[in-house]
């Protein structure tokens, strides 16, 4: 079973179109739908603006690739891409150009 | 009793510089009981009254999850604490308000300043500053941190609100029957209303602190709150409401409670910035994003970033070198002198070869210190430092560590004693303890003189460079490794999450910086200078008893000098033996020291790394150097010279010095356990002044213990273990 499917059986939402944090390219943007995260990780990004129906906008990748860069809320943060696969999105409809 | 003023605040919110604003030159660094968190505070002297300004750690809610939002919360719920002032940075202002929604629950007074107005004015946002005023129950106070502009507005707001004639102070708790500033909506506040009741049946606890606000942190899981609970005799009864509150919220609400709070807090925030800001309609792109575009750029980021270090390091030991070397020249000048003048015996030689080197081994450091933090101080404000660890994380997490380890890991190769310093910058408690106990293991530029000694003695040059090199890559591969290890064992817990703000650009105030400098030295000087002290002063009783009590050799001595002196000889001549007298004498003494009989005694231990055959009868000589060279690794170079009895300066046309060519033909050392030697001496422990700062920044002789223990037993290992190897490949 490949990671996909076994995300996609993880949660229902994936047929709606919903996608991991981390799975967004730089430019897109999306809406928070759920944190799967725990513990003080969930805290943290819970005060920093990540609740349901926030959009945030993926700005850049760090130049080894990990972390992100994320607009949120106005302001820039950055989150390692193995945080950014506890957040559920729903991307938005990419803006052309 | 003055009157207490809390400053709370994000971090990057213009805080500190506020806090430097206020207190002028009245303010003390310390640390926070029981942590190693700075606690800054300072007195506000405003129209003949002393105001207490308590600067608080910058924190994004008091949610109490990281030790930073601990000591904020505590703090502020603390009775004694009459006032609070909040800063917000203007431009961000909705995350900004978040702490403030947790603020208000306490009950206490509090004025806010809207820092960063021009900043905000630059992006186009305009803020209706009395609506705001309406909503939060305060006066707020627009301020332009770096300018200092609105300080003095607020200096007169302070006094206008102790002394109670504030209007615009709303009391939210009275006129609301209950509610905060913010209503949790009716299922929630109906749960709160059950656990302020049961909290109250205990009047002690009620008194302690606003039912209301202990309500509210129980049901976010903060386990502070639940261990004041635990004191209670309604304890019971309280737990158990929570739990029926958690599980009924869950069920009604879809989400545990936490996650609620967090989004009503948003919601109502969301509301409150549409009310109170006007946003430009199409947002400009800020000089932040255009400077970004470069700094974070996917392939210039990283040799911007290298450029930007190479900078920093140069400043900071190649010019810092100069200073460092006018101190150690000006101590060594005073020491020769007072031994010229005074008596020859037990006090003068505390004194010159004692304290005066014990403090001059202290002083030595503040230059580089002070340089580093500079830097480093100068980069946090600009908002770099984000960048700095944005760029390096992914390569520092494989190592175990976090984005900001990579600055005190590279600074170590120049010292570790700052380099530990500079670890502060470190928010997560784990990551800047394994940052700490690691960086030891970068090979400085002490050790570099001990390696030039030895590689320069045993092999050709162009072994003696790669052996060099080798040296500093085995420390950087050591402090991956044990990063590692150390983060899957000692410090397995879950890592604390990187989630870090890239705060806009911003020119730093000069005088901040400054401040900050002077902070760190005085610090260094009253923390870690007084241990540094200790031991230095230890390690000279160490060598230099019991001999030099010994009356009878120093009468020897008298009448060998006297006999020099009274040679008909060039007073070339004469100075040359003199000298060697003095070095004779002074081997004597060490040799026959308490450090001897240490060496003879630990020598055994250390036998199957410098004597493997057995066959060295001088072997004790080498713990003894490397004895006095806990006080600084360079020592061990110097000492050396003194134990067997050769000058470290070669003479005339020759290309070893005479204590090269003892090490060499004497003492029995070869190829193969020299390397031993060079890599005993890269890890056995950190050095005096590493282990004092360790000390300080860890904050338990504990993680100082444990950095020394460790490193004799991997110094041990590795040295034994290329011994091993070299004899098996057939090197002697």
């Amino acid at each position: 079973m490949t990671q996909n499917q076994r995300d996609a059986d993880n949660n229902p939402d994936e047929a709606a179109g919903a996608q991991f944090l981390s799975q967004l390219l730089p430019g897109m943007s999306a809406t928070v739908v759920q944190l799967q995260a725990k513990g003080a990780i969930r805290q943290r990004l819970l005060e920093m603006g990540f609740i349901r129906g926030a959009t945030l906008k993926v700005e850049k990748l760090a130049p080894m690739g990990d972390p992100m860069e994320l607009v949120l809320k106005g302001y820039h943060l950055s989150l390692r891409r193995d945080e950014g696969a506890c957040i559920l999105v729903q991307p938005l409809a990419q803006v052309i150009g | 009793m003055s009157k207490i003023i809390a400053l709370a605040g994000n971090p990057n919110s213009g805080k500190t510089t506020l806090f430097n604003a206020l207190t002028g030159s009245h303010r003390h660094v310390g640390n926070w009981p029981g942590v190693t968190v700075e606690k800054r505070s300072g007195i506000l002297e405003v129209e003949d009254q002393n105001l207490e300004i308590v600067d608080l750690p910058g924190t994004y809610s008091l949610s109490a999850k990281s030790e930073d939002e601990r000591i904020a919360a505590s703090f502020l719920a603390e009775a004694q604490v009459d006032l609070i002032i909040n800063v917000l940075d203007a431009s961000n202002l909705e995350r900004n308000l978040y702490l403030t929604t947790q603020l208000l629950e306490l009950g206490k007074p509090v004025v806010f300043v809207l820092n960063m107005m021009d900043d905000a004015e630059r992006r186009g946002i305009q803020l209706d500053i009395p609506a705001l005023e309406t909503l939060l129950g305060g006066p707020v106070i627009p301020t332009i941190g770096n300018r200092a502009e609105g300080v003095a507005d607020l200096k007169t707001e302070l006094l206008k609100v102790l002394a109670g004639t504030e209007p615009k102070i709303r009391n939210f708790l009275a006129e609301t029957a209950g509610h905060g500033p913010m209503d949790y909506g009716h299922d929630i506040e109906g749960e709160l209303a059950k656990l302020v009741s049961l909290i109250k049946r205990d009047e002690h606890l009620a008194e302690s602190i606003k039912p209301r606000w202990l309500s509210l942190q129980l049901l976010e899981g903060s386990p502070e709150a639940v261990k004041l609970v635990g004191e209670s005799h309604a304890r019971e009864a309280i737990m158990a409401q929570l739990e029926a509150s958690r599980s009924f919220l869950h069920a009604h609400l879809g989400e545990d409670a936490a996650t609620l709070l967090a989004e009503y807090r948003y919601g109502f925030l969301h509301g409150l910035v549409l009310e109170v800001a006007k946003l430009p309609e199409t947002p400009q792109v800020s000089h932040t994003t255009k400077l970004d575009r470069l700094l974070t750029h996917r392939y210039l980021g990283i040799p911007i970033f290298l450029a930007v270090m190479v900078a920093i390091y140069t400043l900071s030991f190649v010019l810092g070198k100069y200073p460092q070397d006018w101190i150690d020249k000006g101590f060594k000048v005073l020491s020769a002198f007072l031994s010229a003048k005074l008596p020859t015996g037990e006090l003068t030689s505390l004194l010159t070869d004692g304290i005066i080197p014990g403090v001059s081994a202290v002083i030595v450091f503040l230059p580089v210190i002070m340089i580093l933090m500079g830097c480093i101080s100068f980069l946090e404000d600009t908002g770099y430092m984000a960048r700095a660890a944005f760029i390096m994380d992914r390569a520092m997490h494989l190592m175990g560590l976090h984005g900001k380890s990579f600055i005190p890991l590279l600074m170590g190769s120049g010292c570790n004693v700052p380099a530990i310093q500079a670890a502060r910058t470190i928010e997560s408690k784990q990551d800047r303890l394994i940052t700490i106990l690691v960086t030891p293991l970068i090979s400085c530029s002490a050790r570099l003189q001990v390696y030039i000694v030895i590689a320069g003695t045993f092999f050709k040059p162009f072994g003696a460079a790669l052996a060099i090199i080798a040296m500093h890559f085995l420390g950087f591969g050591l402090a991956m490794i044990i990063g590692r290890i150390l983060r899957s064992t000692l410090f397995s817990g879950p890592s604390a999450p990187f989630v870090m703000e890239l705060p806009p650009y911003r020119m730093p105030v000069l005088k901040a910086t400054i401040i900050h400098m002077w902070d760190k030295a005085q610090v260094f000087l009253t923390r870690a200078g007084t241990t540094i002290f200790a031991g230095a002063t230890l390690v000279w009783f160490l060598s230099r008893y019991p001999g030099i009590a010994n009356s009878g050799w120093n009468l020897e001595y008298q009448q060998q000098r006297n006999a020099v002196l009274a040679l008909q000889i060039s007073a070339e001549q004469k100075d040359d033996q003199l000298k060697n007298l003095e070095l004779a004498k002074e081997s004597r003494i060490v040799n026959h020291s308490l450090a001897a009989s240490l060496g003879k005694t630990v020598e055994p231990v250390l036998r199957p790394i410098l004597d493997p055959d057995h066959k060295r009868t001088e072997a004790w000589k080498d713990v003894i150097a490397l004895t006095a060279g806990f006080v600084a690794k360079e020592i061990v170079v110097s000492t050396m010279a003194v134990i067997h009895q050769a000058s470290e300066l070669p003479k005339a046309g020759e290309k070893l010095s005479p204590l090269q060519l003892s090490l060499r033909d004497h003492t029995g050392l070869t190829p193969l356990t020299a390397l031993a030697f060079m890599i005993f001496t890269l890890i056995y422990t950190p050095c005096l002044g590493t282990v004092a700062m360790i000390r300080r920044e860890a904050g338990s002789w504990g993680w100082a213990g444990f950095s020394v223990g460790y490193g004799l037993g991997l110094g041990w290992l590795l040295a034994w273990g290329t011994v091993v190897i070299g004899r098996m490949m057939g090197f002697v």
